[in-house]
């Protein structure tokens, strides 16, 4: 036997005791659209002022909290973004940090803190429908894709908009750290 | 390349990739979270990816650096095996001195190896992989071989 083909044996006999890999291709999905959202600001914006335009607003959802300006701007303006836990965490850190989907209580607590807090311009709610809407929008040209997701895999959000020169690194690590939040994303930056 | 979609290149290439760069780290936990932000980069910027000429190899690329950068940041040696690990695939292989053999290559030489033995890349490939030019992989190729069959004639 060649050393080629023992090695070549070897690693494939190696190879046989690696688990299985166990990220969903929809968690993948999710978390390059975050990305992607940051990268194409634009389309995004696009988009949003579209969701806002045929009604997908926070108004209509009657939240607790909702601040009365909430939808008076387009949503392209969101600087971060704050998933809160659903069923589907996004990985290994979300499914710790999330014991289960975000309650009403702990989306009444966030909304309350972030109407109180003076670098906060305004919040909008994103539902799971309405990211799945707007997913379905931005990836129109990749209908594989929109069919591999599902409304109930995409987290619902509160996008929220700053007040000029706030450190944006500063909001992200504070509502990171409250009950019912997944991921807080800067939306503005990569 | 304009047939390639995202979700045919993750289908076909994701388990392949992540077990290759298991092997090539000895890390299987790693390999799992390069190989994921390689796919999530590559999503992010997919109309530019898959008019690559091999958007695997970028892949690979993409998941062997970010890896290496995060062992640099945590200023860990390159192979942290679990005790599981090691006793599992240990157990499994014909030749143990070989594998153990193979896992105690430089890490650069030990990529070369598996992209070839395991995934049956070819020279050009694993070179653009690696971003290196052909000869250095022939090279590395050279030295690791010689080692391994030194290593095998010592067992025999």
């Amino acid at each position: 036997m060649t050393t080629e083909t023992t090695v070549r044996q070897t690693l494939r006999q190696a190879a046989t005791t690696i688990p299985t890999g166990d990220t969903p291709f929809e968690q993948l999905v999710r978390r390059g659209r975050r990305r992607r959202n940051r990268n194409r600001g634009t389309v995004v914006a696009a988009v949003a002022a579209l969701a806002v335009a045929v009604g997908l607003s926070g108004s209509a959802l009657d939240l607790p909290g909702s601040t009365p300006f909430a939808t008076q701007r387009p949503a392209e303006h969101a600087d971060v973004a704050i998933f809160l836990c659903s069923d589907t965490p996004i990985d290994a850190g979300a499914a710790q940090r999330c014991e289960s989907p975000a309650t009403e209580e702990q989306i009444r607590q966030l909304r309350s803190a972030l109407v109180l807090d003076e670098a906060v311009a305004e919040v909008r709610f994103e539902t799971q429908q309405q990211a799945y809407e707007r997913f379905s929008e931005l990836f129109a040209d990749q209908p594989e894709l929109v069919e591999a997701v599902t409304p109930d895999t995409l987290p619902a959000s509160l996008r929220i908009t700053l007040v000029d020169g706030t450190p944006i690194d500063e909001i992200v690590n504070h509502y990171s750290n409250f009950g019912g939040v997944e991921e807080v994303v800067a939306l503005e930056t990569d | 390349m304009d047939d390639l979609t995202f979700e045919a290149v993750y289908r076909r290439d994701h388990e392949m990739l992540r077990r290759a760069l298991s092997l090539g780290l000895g890390d299987t936990e790693l390999a799992n979270e390069a190989v994921d932000e390689a796919f999530t980069r590559a999503y992010a910027r997919w109309s530019r990816v898959s008019q690559l000429d091999d958007p695997t190899a970028w892949l690979y690329r993409v998941a062997s650096n970010w890896a290496t950068s995060w062992l640099r940041k945590r200023r860990m040696r390159p192979v942290r095996p679990t005790e599981e690990l090691e006793t599992a695939r240990y157990d499994v292989v014909e030749d143990p001195a070989v594998l153990a053999a193979i896992e105690a290559l430089p890490s650069a030489q030990r990529a070369v190896i598996v992209l070839r033995f395991y995934l049956d890349w070819d020279i050009a490939r694993i070179a653009t992989a690696l971003d290196v030019p052909p000869g250095t992989v022939k090279s590395r190729l050279h030295r690791a071989l010689t080692r391994l069959h030194d290593v095998e004639e010592v067992h025999r």
